[in-house]
Parts: C-alpha cells; structure tokens; sequence
C-alpha cells in the first residue's frame, strides 16, 4: 500500500522523465539532417527533453509538503462526463460516415439529454433547432465545407 | 416452336436491354458533363491565407463561381510545406469537385530537393498556369551594393560572408541562390542559409540587417521596397516588371540562363474525367481575358501567364529536371 | 503623423455597414459569453474562432477585437451582479460592486465600470497609437538573438506568476514546446515527432488544442459544480449620478494609467494591476472605511486599470509578436492563421489591417458602451439559461471551430483529447497557461534560435554578444523581480479576499 501510495505521489515526476527522454531519443534521430551542433531541428528536442528530465528528476525528489488530496466527483456525474466525452468522439468519427446533419442532430439530442436531464421529447425539440441554426450558420452563411455525407441537402 | 420463340423474345429483350442501356449510359455521361458543376467545388490552398497562391486562387475562385453560378470554394489546408494540402487534394475522389491549387515551392521543388517525396509531378493532373511572377534579388536599403553585378563580385571575394535566408534547405530561394551563383561560378555550399518562415520573414531580417539578401518573388518584397527599407539589384525576367520599372533585368545585366522563377496553377486528381479538366482549361483561358481578374491580380503584384494544360506540362517537367540536376549538384538534395 | 492618417483611414474602413456590424457583433457575442459564469475573454475567443475563422481576415480580426473587449465587459456583470468573477482580474470588481448592488445600485456599478473601461480602453488605444510606430519602427532591429532572450525572458516571467511552482509551470511550458515540434521541421524540412503517421506529419493545430484547453475543459468542469441559483438583485438605475462620477474621475484617470503602463510589460497581469489600483485608491480615499461597503471608487478605478491593462498588452503583441497574457496569445494563435505574423513587419506590411483593427477597438469601445448600458438587464437574465443547454451548444461550436481551421476531423479529434487532459491538468493543479504559451510561441522561438545560431555559425554568445540583446537581458531581469514581488503581493491579497488560491496569469 505505502510502495503504490508513494509511485501514486510520483507518477507525474515519472511520467515527465519518460516523455523527456522520449524527446530527446527523437532528437538524436534527426541529428543526422542539421548543419551545426546547436542549430537544427534537433537542437530545440534535445534542450526541451533535458529540460523535462532535469525538472521531473527534481520533482520526484522534492517532497510535496501539502499533498492535495484530489477529489473528484461522485458516480453520477462522472458518468455524465465520461459520456459526454464519449459522445463527443463518437461525433468526430460519425461525421465523415453520416454527416453533417443526421450526426449532429443524434449527437446533440444524447448531450442534451446526457447533461441537462430534460425529457425526451424537449431534447429532440432543442436538438433539431439546434441542428437547423447551426446548419444554417455554418454551411449555408459561412460555408464551411463541413461533410454533408447521406444528406446533401 | 415454343421454345425458339421464347429464345428470340429473350434475345430481343437482352439486345433491347443492352441497347438502351448503353444509350442510356452514354446519354448519362454527357449529361453529367454537360451539366458540371452541379455542386460546390473545393478549391484547396495547401498555404496559408494570404499568401500569394491563396490571394490567386480567391480571384480564379471569385471568377467561377460567377461564371458557372455554383460556389467554389477555397479552403486552406496547411502545413509541411504545402504537401499535407496537396496530398488531401490529389487524393480526393476524382470527380472534378476537388481542385488544387499549387506552386512550385510544394511541386517542383519538393520533388528535386527530397530524397523519398510523398508526392511527384505524376500524381498531378496539370491542368493550366494561372499566374507568375519573377524572382528579384532584395538587399537592405543602405547596403553598399547597387546592381546584382557587385553583389556577385562581392561575393566571389567572399563567399563564406554571404547570409541568405530561406524557407529550408530545398526552398524557392535556395534553387534561385544556387542557380545564380553556380552560373556565376561561386561555390553555393560556402554561402550560409538562414531558415526562415516565409517571406515576410526573411525580408524582415534583411531590412533588419541581420541577413544580407532575400530572394523571392517580385510581389513578396513590393511593401517593404516602397516602404524604403529595402531596395532590388535585378529582376529575374526578360522584361522589366511593372513594379520596379527602374530595376534593370538580369538579361540586361548579363546573367544569361537564370531560369528560376514563381509560378501558380490548377491541377486535378489523376483519373479526373478529360472533359473536366477541358472545362477548366477553358474557363481558365477565358479568364485571362477579364477584366476584374486582371485587376484583382495585379492588386496581389501577379502576373496573368496561362499556360494551357500540354505547355504547363512540358514546363513543369523540364523545370523539375533541371531543378533535380541543380539540387543534385549543388548538395540541395541530401 | 503618418500613424494619425493611418488611423482615419482605419475610421473610414470600419465605418463601413459591414464592418460596423462586425463589430456590433463581436461586441455582442463577446458579452455573450463572457457573462456566462467562469467563462472568461480567453475561452470566448476560443469558443467564437469558428464563427471568425470563416470570415476576411481584416473583418476576423474586428470582430474577436469585439469579442475581446465584449468578454471582459461580460465578466464584470457577473462579478458586480452576482459576485462570481469569471477571472481573477474581476476580483476586486466584486468588493465594492456585490455590496453596491446588494443596496440596490447595482446598475450605477455597471455603468461606471462601463464608463471606466471605456476611458481605460480609449487610453490605452492612444498609447497604442502613439507608442507602437515607434516600437514597430525599433523593432526591425531586433534581429533572432534579440527575439529568442526576449521570448525566452517573456517566458519565464509568466512561468513565474502562472503557478505557484516554478517547476511545474517550467514542465507544462516544455509539454507545450513539445507539441509544437509535431510535424515538418522548421530548418530541414524533415517530417519530426510524427512516427510514421502521415496525419501527425501536417502538426498539431494549436486552435484545436486551445479550445479543447479552454472550451471544453470548461465544459467539464462545469459539469461537476453544482450550480446553485443566484438570487439576483434587480436593478434599478443603470446610469450613475453625477456624484458617482465626480468621485470616479480620478480613479478612472489612475486606473488607465496604472495599467496601461504595466500591460505594456510581459509579467503584469490584469489581476496584478487590478488589485493594485484597488489599494492604491483605498490609500488615496479620504473615506477609506467605505471601501468593502460599497465605494464606487473601488469599481472605478480596478476595472478602468483591467481595461487598460488590456488595451496595453495590444501593443507588444502587435508590435513585436509577443503575447502578454492568455487571451493575446489565442488572439496570436488567430492572427496566425490568417498568415498573419504579428511583429515589425505587420506594420509595415498590413499597416491597413492593424490601423483598421486599432480604430475598430476605438468603435467597439463606444458601441459597448452604448449597447450595453441598457442591455445590462438582458445580459443578467442570460446567466440563467440552464447549463444542460448551454453546455452542448458550446461542446458543438467548438468542435465546428476545431473543424474549420483545417478542415479535418483529425483536429476535432485532438480538441477532444486536449479537453479532457485540461481537465485534469486543472484537477491535478498543473498550470495550463505556460503550455498554452509556449505552443504558441515555440515556432518562432525555436526558429529565432536555429536562425541565430546560422547567423553566428554555431555560436551561443550572440545572445551575450550584441548590445541590443544584452539590453534585453538586463531589462527582463528587473522586471522579473518587480514582478515577482508584485505577483506575490496579489496572490497574498486574493487569498485574503477570496479564501483561495486563483489562477493569476490573467
């Protein structure tokens, strides 16, 4: 338990390690292409990798004095954000198959309901307007070339 | 007897079938033509808006879209260099509704200066030159030099003195640097580049005094001439530009083969149906002749210069030889 | 005098119908969303680029200067109405406005802060004017080695008042940096950090990852607060007495001033001038036993010198391309994609576009406070709008606005990643501004250090070497450590004022 509790306290100073020597590996890799020793795609890497190292190395063995506890939301509404999350991924992929319209309208009536709470059919209502201002602002006024997909209107 | 009428009826039913089938389908296709554009089409910019291909692709846009009452739209797709937005172009389906619109920085030389390139010349379908515009060699106003004649013989005495600055190793400067000085016999390899980020950097920096010379198109360098921090030594042309009018040409001074100069164009999506691309080509031609595409380019210091798909064929690929052998030569190409 | 014709030009430019809207717009969109609780001027750039980004660039930019100045307005309604600052900036607007609109005088709150900011905008507009020709002309100078001590400096002058670790913020910075290496290399040209993948290739946008940081991490977060409705107060009178006025004239004036020559300065945030123009008037009040209680003095001054702050930031972002605060730098990150690189050449290059920008300000100030005298009631109704409908339409815009800098789904994508890690960067107490920053920045620096390095072949003393940058150095050395003093000094006041550490960097 303590041996976790403390690799919990320094996960971050780990994980800043791992990114840093991470950067400066890419660095080496594109040594190869510069002119001089400092100035070259690869300078600015290597000094931020260095940096990431040098200040992770620091933070693991600083002691945090006041460990914050980090507390965070209960069930329901961490649900509510994981689904929110999800929906919003699930939204960037959809787009290119079902484009613009039917996707938005889908996503927004779930975000609505998921968020607000509202009643089914005050989702849909709010969703479809939603879907039509915003199809109205975006492609029609400042056309954005949004993916029309199965819907070309 | 039954049986052989039922073997005609079918024969005819088939020939029918296939008759009005392929009526149908050529009848379709002309159609679908005939009719093009039907649709938005995306007119992408691998470069940022506001650059000089953006601004000439907004005037082509600008034109069609009024010609052919159907939207064209530019989108800007930057990033790497102008490949990422070209790469989404030439891959697109080849229905003639995505278009690019490229210069020779993402074209030419790309191919010439890149040892494994994404794209080549072969994924293009070259459609028309739109619009060019000629190299000029740009110093700080008080720089001691006043033609392009001393700045080589000043060079020549010092080669390792000279800073140049350039968007990469494989850039539009770097090919007009080193064409310049391997004609004047001057070792390039001996000359520092400085990076830059783009034109209006790299003019910055020699109005700024920090680099000695910026070599890029002629419109590119135009605010910071008028401003009076700069002035040109030569225009890479064999006429006087319009916009330098006391500016002497490199013909004129005697460097003869300077051949490097900007260019921008349309091409398609290989697979792209021909009567498309000569629906562009067309228009495109037509356009030279208007009245406000005139006027919008010479806004944006361009010059109207179409080349018809066959001749910016045979350009580009002479340009992308001569390109390679310059950068195979010069150690552009690593 | 030439910035003078210049600037009559810009008149005649943004006082055209379409631009005039544009600006009536941004004004109103900025309010918009600024009134919205713990929405500040940052996240209402970020949430309003899409809207922008198709726009001409000149008229883009008119409007997210509307935007801009229509936020920081909205957030000192909440603040002076309801008591919630949307940003840390809007403290000292709550002491004396929250007590003023308890008694009832909500509405001559308001409109002095209008008043005030107005003033403080119109002042720092004149510096602007006068000042940044001059700085502009100065600037070309400055050669890479002189940009990169000065970025390098700017940097860590804002590491230091954005967290209260140094290490942490310096960590955060370099995550920054290391997004903004994704993608061709600057000097070779080589594809870098994109491990085979052609998408990562093309780089990470960093509108993408601002609005994932700004919009929907605060998304997220106002997904777990409890929003408790606030009782407002109903406002009576919006205009102020003329007594009010009287009593404001010289905070107004000290405000301006205060702030305005601090926000010229990386390393002086609102929320530092701020306080310190709410002390100082405590001090020069011959009633200081007022002040808490409802001073109007104490509205006057903090907001006009919030404003100013502001007003003054504009100058080193468009003279020299450096950000002094987190909403100049999403406004950089927008310049940016219009090709747009703020900096000495801006001037001489699009002295058209900055000079229609600066008179737009000058226009968005009056229409602001034309527009939102009267509308003041409106904005307040506004805030209670649920967050169950509010939230998806700002979670949608967003992702439209990720969508339409590129055009790719791919930065819808990231918008979404960057969402989540702002969260839990927040919740983890990492401090996202240094990143924010140095993705912004780290082209230009990191191409200033590789063109330097070129200039002096290999050699790092051309940052010691040359008179300006040694300068440069000195310089950002004292103002680092007035600054810390200052930074100090405010965060101590916060605490005392709100009971908790805030997020100061703007």
């Amino acid at each position: 338990m303590n041996i976790l509790l403390f690799f919990r306290n320094k996960l971050s100073s780990i994980l800043t390690i791992i990114v840093g020597l991470i950067t400066i590996r890419e660095a080496i890799h594109l040594y190869p292409y510069s002119f001089h020793f400092l100035s070259g795609d690869h300078a600015f890497p290597a000094l931020v990798g260095t940096i990431l190292v040098l200040c992770g190395t620091i933070l693991f063995f600083t002691r945090n004095r006041h460990i914050q506890q980090v507390r965070f939301p209960d069930m329901s509404i961490r649900m509510k954000m994981v689904g929110t999350v999800l929906l919003l991924f699930i939204y960037c992929i959809l787009m290119n198959y079902l484009g613009y319209i039917l996707c938005t309208a889908i996503c927004v009536l779930f975000l609505i309901r998921i968020i607000g709470g509202f009643r089914w059919i005050f989702c849909c209502f709010l969703s479809l307007i939603f879907t039509a201002t915003s199809y109205y602002i975006f492609v029609v006024l400042l056309k954005t070339p949004l993916p029309l997909g199965i819907l070309p209107l | 007897m039954k049986k052989f009428v039922t073997l005609l009826f079918t024969i005819f039913t088939f020939g029918l079938l296939f008759v009005a089938c392929s009526n149908n389908q050529s009848q379709e296709k002309g159609d679908e033509f005939a009719n093009y554009p039907e649709r938005p089409i995306e007119l992408v910019v691998p470069f940022a808006a506001g650059g000089g291909v953006d601004l000439a692709a907004r005037a082509v846009a600008d034109y069609l879209s009024i010609k052919w009452d159907t939207p064209v739209n530019v989108i800007n797709k930057t990033g790497g260099g102008g490949i990422v937005g070209a790469q989404y172009a030439l891959e697109a389906k080849p229905d003639g509704y995505t278009v690019l619109m490229n210069n020779n920085s993402s074209t030419t030389m790309y191919e010439a200066g890149t040892t494994n390139p994404i794209l080549t010349i072969e994924d293009h379908l070259l459609t028309a030159r739109v619009a060019r515009s000629p190299l000029v060699y740009a110093v700080a106003v008080d720089a001691p030099w006043n033609d392009l004649h001393e700045l080589t013989e000043w060079v020549r005495q010092h080669p390792e003195e000279l800073t140049w600055a350039s968007v990469g190793p494989a850039g539009f400067s770097s090919f007009g640097v080193a064409e310049w000085l391997t004609k004047a016999g001057i070792d390039y390899t001996q000359t520092t580049m400085v990076s830059s980020e783009g034109a209006s950097d790299s003019t910055a920096k020699v109005a700024g005094g920090h680099v000695l010379l910026a070599v890029h198109n002629a419109g590119e360098v135009y605010s910071l001439v008028e401003a009076g921090k700069l002035k040109v030594l030569a225009v890479q042309s064999d006429t006087r530009s319009p916009l330098y009018p006391d500016v002497p040409t490199t013909e004129e001074l005697g460097f003869n083969d300077l051949t490097v100069s900007w260019w921008t164009g349309i091409s398609f999506p290989q697979g792209t149906p021909e009567e498309i691309v000569k629906k562009w080509e067309e228009a495109l031609f037509e356009m030279q002749n208007d009245e406000e595409f005139q006027e919008q380019l010479e806004k944006i210091f361009l010059e109207s210069a179409y080349l018809n798909s066959e001749e910016f064929n045979e350009t580009v690929k002479n340009e992308t030889e001569r390109f390679t052998k310059l950068a195979e030569e010069t150690g552009i190409r690593k | 005098m030439d910035s003078l014709i210049y600037l009559l030009h810009g008149f005649g430019e943004v006082l055209t119908p379409m631009n005039l809207l544009i600006v009536v717009a941004g004004s109103l969109l900025g309010t918009l969303v600024g009134v919205l609780p713990g929405l500040g001027p940052t996240s209402a750039i970020a949430i309003l680029l899409p809207i922008v980004a198709i726009l001409d660039p000149v008229q883009a930019i008119i409007m997210m200067a509307g935007i801009y100045y229509g936020a920081m307005y909205g957030g000192s309604t909440t603040a002076i109405l309801m008591n919630i600052p949307g940003e840390s900036s809007s403290v000292p607007a709550t002491l004396d406005g929250f007590p003023l609109a308890k008694k009832g005088r909500g509405g001559a709150a308001l409109g002095i802060a209008a008043i005030g900011s107005f003033f403080a905008g119109i002042f720092g507009l004149v510096g602007l004017v006068l000042f940044a020709p001059f700085l502009a002309d100065q600037a070309l100078k400055f050669g890479p080695p002189e940009y990169f001590v000065l970025l390098l400096m700017a940097l860590l002058i804002l590491f230091n008042i954005s967290s209260e670790s140094f290490i942490k913020s310096t960590v955060m910075g370099a995550l920054g940096f290391l997004i903004s290496f994704v993608g061709i290399g600057l000097s070779s040209g080589v594809p870098r950090f994109d491990y085979g993948f052609p998408i990562l290739a093309g780089g990470f946008e960093m509108i993408s990852v601002i609005i994932g940081f700004f919009a929907i991490a605060e998304v997220l977060k106002g997904l777990e607060e409890r929003r408790i409705r606030i009782k407002q107060v109903p406002i009576k009178r919006v205009f102020p007495t003329r007594k009010d006025l009287q009593v404001s004239r010289f905070p107004i004036l000290r405000g301006s001033i205060l702030g305005f020559f601090l926000g010229i300065l990386p390393g002086f945030s609102a929320t530092i001038t701020s306080f310190l123009s709410y002390d100082i008037e405590k001090r020069f009040s011959k009633t200081p036993e007022k002040f808490g209680k409802g001073a109007i003095e104490g509205v006057a001054g903090p907001e006009s010198a919030n404003n100013a702050t502001s007003s003054g930031g504009f100058i080193p972002l468009f003279a020299l391309g450096i950000p002094s605060s987190p909403p100049m730098a999403v406004l950089l990150a927008a310049l940016m994609i219009y090709g747009l690189t703020p900096g000495p050449v801006l001037f001489e290059e699009n002295a058209d576009f900055v000079w229609t920008v600066i008179a737009s300000m000058f226009i968005g100030n009056v229409i602001l406070l034309i527009l939102n005298l009267p509308l003041v009631g409106l904005w307040a109704k506004l805030t209670d709008v649920p967050f169950g409908i509010l939230a998806p339409i700002i979670l949608m815009i967003s992702i439209i606005g990720a969508y339409s800098v590129r055009n790719s789904l791919f930065d819808c994508m990231i918008a979404v990643v960057f969402g989540v890690l702002g969260y839990f960067f927040h919740k983890y107490n990492w401090p996202i501004i240094p990143f924010i920053l140095c993705l912004v920045l780290g082209p230009k620096m990191e191409i200033s250090f590789i063109q330097s390095l070129e200039m002096s072949s290999g050699s790092l003393f051309i940052f010691f070497e040359r008179p300006l940058s040694f300068i440069v150095l000195v310089i950002a050395s004292i103002i680092f450590a007035i600054s810390s003093y200052l930074m100090k000094r405010t965060k101590k006041r916060v605490i005392e004022e709100t009971g908790e550490l805030q997020d100061l960097s703007s």
